[in-house]
């Protein structure tokens, strides 16, 4: 765990109770910071992972109540806090956390992770103790066991896609606590729990008015809620810089950091990071953000030569599967910024589930529309998302269609399962996977229906796939001792995300359109106007048919898949070859995700921990 | 940043309301009104069947004086039917009740109307909207409407119920578990808000008073056994107190089932444990809560039980059962959540509680109290509801109330 806390250690232990942290020393380098942090009335010991981006404003109305802080640093904000509120305290919170917090009068341990999970708190509850840690292969380290794979997450990655979706992680007996919720044990009591509030319910967003002045009004509300977002996420002791992909969400925030020098606690943001990949040319956009913004630019370049050798550690990095090699480019960033002794990265996630980023909207959104506006508007947005009156048609057409259909399937399957047919629960069973073998006869993954943009954006910010990617950026910044910031999931953004309809999100064709209406003036008008972008591209087919050859060779050797049980073996060596043969037009996406089951398997499952930090 | 508007006009239309006869009926509802009026105008019209001693057809009018809205008993007859007369059919009275209220209460105009239960005031808010051209909302409390509870209402009642709720503007439940029931019965509404009852904190001094021997704690109910489970809290009771006796239980309530438990008591051995203080007034309940350690309820079912949201909000920390309703306000801060039905668990809630209640501070409570129960907070929530309903849903202009007839 050194990684996650290079700057500092500490331990505390009292009575059936102990605490122990790493500490990357962000606000406040001395050794005031230091942790376990104790409350001054005696009543709170806590250890925090993570950042409250508004605790100046909470210090001040804590000095308001008479409490008098004593370092300049959050964790005793945080502390001070839960002491004079109690463990409301997190509901005044904008940031994110991961914090355990013990109240000795009550002997009650309490747990809880910021609303949208940016910042991880795993617990294994082995009967007679239990075990926290930001890590799960620290846990694994402090003797928690598991009872292997989880087999139905593993199933809905390889049916779906989807990991992270739920509490439950890939490993049995190891879960994962639930962002935004409040975990308390008492001695031998069952656990208990509550959702707490996640802050945007106290963001005045007004009441969206169609009208011109209205909308007018709307954007600019968002526009400033997102520029605080970033100016509060300045707020550091150290190094800040951006990741800059050249699309819209990094290049956003990096052209708004750059306007806010000189401001209370806030450390100017220089250096501007980018991972450059051949086949994906993005320099033209980065140049004008650069020419813009004055800074500094790193980039790094993912070799072909070291590519099996950075892969081998970016797999390692990550204590569950990854969904692809695209958080590899993340990864490589991270790397970068580290180099240049940054300590903390702004970067965009969020955006694109908060904003309807995603191609995969385009239905929900159309749905919304005919809903909200009626069949003409809608027959009008899908003409400008399919390019032409025919396809915008068909579109609107297939859109609603496929709604009825996917309904009927649902219920029919719902019904199937209530039956007990034969048969239905291989339904949307992987190719690859073994029907008698664990992961087969696993619970069926249900494919999520959306019917709506609002349920499907949900369904994306809790579900999938932001938590996935939230927790690539966590294993990923924290591999290099970095701490990743997202001014994106600010409660303010995310309130006006919210609140606003359908065609405020997806218009004419353009996806997060409200975005795009606050960028002229903010962003260089090349990247205002572009509508190719999406992601983080990396090239998965050549990489795994060409650098990462050996490895993919290794990982689905047939002894090995045999050993493992899991998979259709000859299924899985007939893709495989097609891919190495480059005789399949395309890898397919659920042979990529059983290499990195497999990969996962072999780095992590199989692996004994005892020799971690 | 919201702009403010002028205060809306609320028609709020309820067949139970506090009254002479009923002091101590639907004082939640009295509760939520008194919320909407810190915001709105609001005009109480309180509709309530009778059954005169002669057999008329005649309406009686009572108003009241009401602290920060309009309030109007229409008690309309509930006689028979007889030959020859034609009389108004039982759906519909209500309806004819509510209209000769409306005319008579007072209000130069109503932007809405807000209906209490769906199968009591709900097609009076109905038909009263249609014929003002304003949209309604409607709030439901009823427990009967929570999965497996209680048998479904006759078929006439469901259909009536499945309108009311899908052309209301929005539907309001006091508890989220509440809303799931009503959906799972096919119920599908607009929109459903989750606003809580009223529960203010109270202003009576901070500080437990020490306890002389024994910790008192307290259970305020209802005393129906079938819902308030207070048999199964008097054996968790007595499984504590063969491990220590230096507590006792104070019932507040009454109900069909106090005798029974009373001799339950009893025969459980549990007379100096237990201490039953019969029926008291609201005021008196409230006024008496911080005197106890804490307090204790063990409900198989409820739409969410206003005696634990009350004793949070006066300071004292609380046991409640898992369930539907206080699901959605129970936290570990304010006390400990059991299983419910577990009466073992119950007996080792209590067990902890009588050692660590002293260490929930009371100003927390009742500031959490006042987050989410405070008349301010759910005056607030409903007249956003009200705007945002009529934001979204009005499709003509309001019509002018005719003049009161003679």
């Amino acid at each position: 765990m050194v990684h996650r806390g290079p700057d500092d250690d500490g331990f505390w232990f009292d009575g059936p109770v102990g605490l122990g942290f790493r500490r990357l020393s962000i606000l406040d380098l001395s050794s005031g910071g230091h942790q376990p942090f104790h409350s001054q009335n005696g009543e709170w010991s806590v250890v925090f992972n993570g950042e409250i981006y508004n605790f100046i404003e909470l210090a001040e109305i804590l000095a308001k109540s008479g409490v008098q802080l004593h370092t300049s640093c959050d964790t005793e904000v945080l502390v001070e806090a839960l002491a004079l509120w109690g463990p409301r305290a997190f509901e005044r919170f904008n940031g994110m956390w991961a914090v355990l917090a013990w109240h000795h009068p009550t002997q009650t341990m309490y747990a809880c992770r910021d609303p949208w999970g940016i910042k991880p708190l795993f617990v294994c509850d082995e009967g007679g103790w239990i075990a926290f840690a930001s890590e799960i292969r620290a846990l694994r380290a402090a003797g928690c066991k598991h009872d292997g794979v989880q087999a139905e997450t593993a199933r809905q990655f390889l049916d779906l896609g989807r990991l992270d979706a739920s509490h439950r992680t890939m490993y049995q007996g190891i879960d994962r606590l639930e962002p935004g919720w409040l975990y308390a044990w008492r001695g031998t009591r069952p656990m208990q729990r509550v959702r707490l509030a996640d802050g945007t319910q106290a963001v005045d967003v007004p009441h969206y008015d169609p009208s011109p002045a209205g909308e007018a009004t709307f954007q600019e509300g968002f526009r400033a809620a997102l520029l605080n977002a970033v100016r509060i996420r300045l707020r550091a002791d150290v190094d800040v810089g951006t990741c800059l992909s050249g699309g819209l969400d990094s290049t956003t925030i990096a052209c708004a950091a750059a306007r806010f020098l000189g401001a209370e606690r806030v450390k100017t943001c220089r250096h501007a990071f980018t991972a450059l990949m051949p086949e994906f040319d993005e320099t033209r956009f980065i140049d004008a953000v650069i020419a813009q913004t004055g800074a500094e630019w790193h980039t790094t370049i993912a070799a072909d030569d070291q590519l099996t050798q950075t892969a081998s550690a970016f797999f390692l990095a990550h204590d569950e599967p990854v969904h692809s090699l695209s958080p590899l480019a993340g990864y490589l960033v991270m790397g970068l910024a580290a180099k240049a002794r940054v300590k903390v990265l702004l970067n965009g996630q969020g955006a694109d589930e908060l904003l309807a980023g995603y191609n995969s909207t385009v239905g929900p959104f159309l749905r919304s529309v005919v809903a909200q506006e009626g069949a003409q508007v809608a027959l009008a947005e899908a003409v400008a998302e399919a390019g032409s009156r025919r396809a915008g048609a068909l579109l609107l057409a297939r859109t609603m269609a496929s709604s009825l259909a996917r309904a009927t399937t649902s219920q029919a399957d719902v019904w199937a399962r209530q039956l007990g047919l034969p048969g239905a629960e291989f339904a949307t069973l992987s190719p690859f996977v073994r029907r008698n073998g664990p992961l087969g006869a696993a619970a069926v993954a249900l494919s999520p229906t959306s019917h709506s943009l609002a349920v499907a954006l949900q369904d994306q910010v809790e579900r999938s796939p932001l938590p996935l990617y939230l927790r690539i950026e966590d294993a990923n910044s924290s591999a290099f001792s970095l701490e990743s910031r997202l001014p994106f999931l600010d409660p303010a953004v995310v309130a006006y995300a919210h609140a606003a309809p359908a065609r405020l999100l997806r218009r004419g064709g353009l996806n997060k359109y409200l975005l795009r209406s606050i960028l002229p003036g903010l962003v260089p008008d090349i990247v205002a106007r572009r509508r190719d972008k999406m992601g983080f591209p990396v090239p998965n087919e050549r990489w795994l048919s060409g650098p990462l050859r050996e490895m993919v060779l290794d990982t689905l050797s047939p002894d090995r898949l045999r050993a493992r049980g899991w998979y259709d073996v000859d299924a899985v060596l007939t893709a495989r070859d097609a891919l190495l043969n480059h005789t399949a037009s395309a890898p397919s996406a659920h042979l990529r995700s059983i290499f990195l089951l497999e990969r996962w398997a072999r780095d992590h499952l199989d692996a004994s921990f005892a020799h971690v930090e | 940043m919201r702009s403010r508007k002028k205060r809306l006009s609320v028609l709020f239309l309820t067949p139970v309301f506090p009254d002479e006869r009923h002091p101590a009926a639907g004082t939640f509802v009295r509760r939520h009104a008194e919320a909407i009026g810190r915001f709105c105008d609001v005009y109480v019209v309180h509709l309530e069947e009778e059954k005169p001693e002669r057999d008329t057809l005649r309406t009686r009018i009572v108003h009241e004086d009401a602290d920060g809205f309009h309030l109007l008993h229409v008690y309309y007859s509930g006689a028979e039917s007889r030959t020859g007369r034609v009389v108004t059919p039982n759906i519909l009275r209500p309806v004819r009740a509510a209209l000769e209220g409306l005319h008579v209460c007072g209000a130069d105009h109503i932007d809405i109307v807000h209906g209490n239960m769906t199968r009591g005031a709900g097609l009076a808010a109905l038909m009263v909207s249609r014929t003002l051209g304003v949209p309604y909302v409607v709030t439901e409390h009823h427990t009967g409407l929570l999965r497996d509870n209680s048998p479904e209402p006759a078929l006439g009642h469901r259909a009536l119920m499945h309108l009311v709720v899908a052309d209301a503007g929005a539907v309001t439940v006091v508890s989220q578990g509440l809303a799931e029931a009503m959906a799972d019965r096919g119920l599908r509404a607009k929109r459903y808000d989750v606003i809580a009852n009223v529960a203010e904190p109270t202003v009576t001094p901070l500080g437990r008073p020490p306890f002389d021997g024994r910790i008192p704690f307290v259970h305020v109910s209802f005393l129906l056994d079938v819902q308030k489970n207070v048999s199964g809290l008097l054996r968790a009771v007595r499984t504590v107190a063969d491990k220590r006796q230096d507590f006792r239980l104070h019932l507040v309530g009454s109900g069909p089932d106090a005798e029974r438990l009373r001799a339950y008591t009893t025969e459980l051995e549990l007379d100096d444990f237990v201490v039953f203080e019969g029926l008291k007034r609201h005021e008196e309940v409230l006024a008496s809560i911080a005197d106890f350690a804490f307090l204790v309820m063990f409900s198989n079912y409820e739409t969410f039980c206003v005696a634990l949201a009350e004793a949070i909000a006066t300071g004292i920390p609380v046991i409640s059962p898992d369930i539907v309703g206080p699901q959605d306000f129970m936290s570990p801060e304010v006390g400990l959540t059991v299983k419910a039905g577990d009466e073992a668990d119950l007996a080792d809630a209590i067990h902890w509680m009588l050692d660590h209640y002293a260490h929930f501070p009371a100003q927390q409570l009742r500031d959490y109290a006042a987050e989410r129960f405070s008349v301010e907070r759910i005056g607030k929530q409903f007249e956003s509801v009200y705007r945002e309903v009529l934001a979204a849903g009005r499709t003509s202009l309001p019509r002018p109330l005719q003049a009161p007839r003679a």
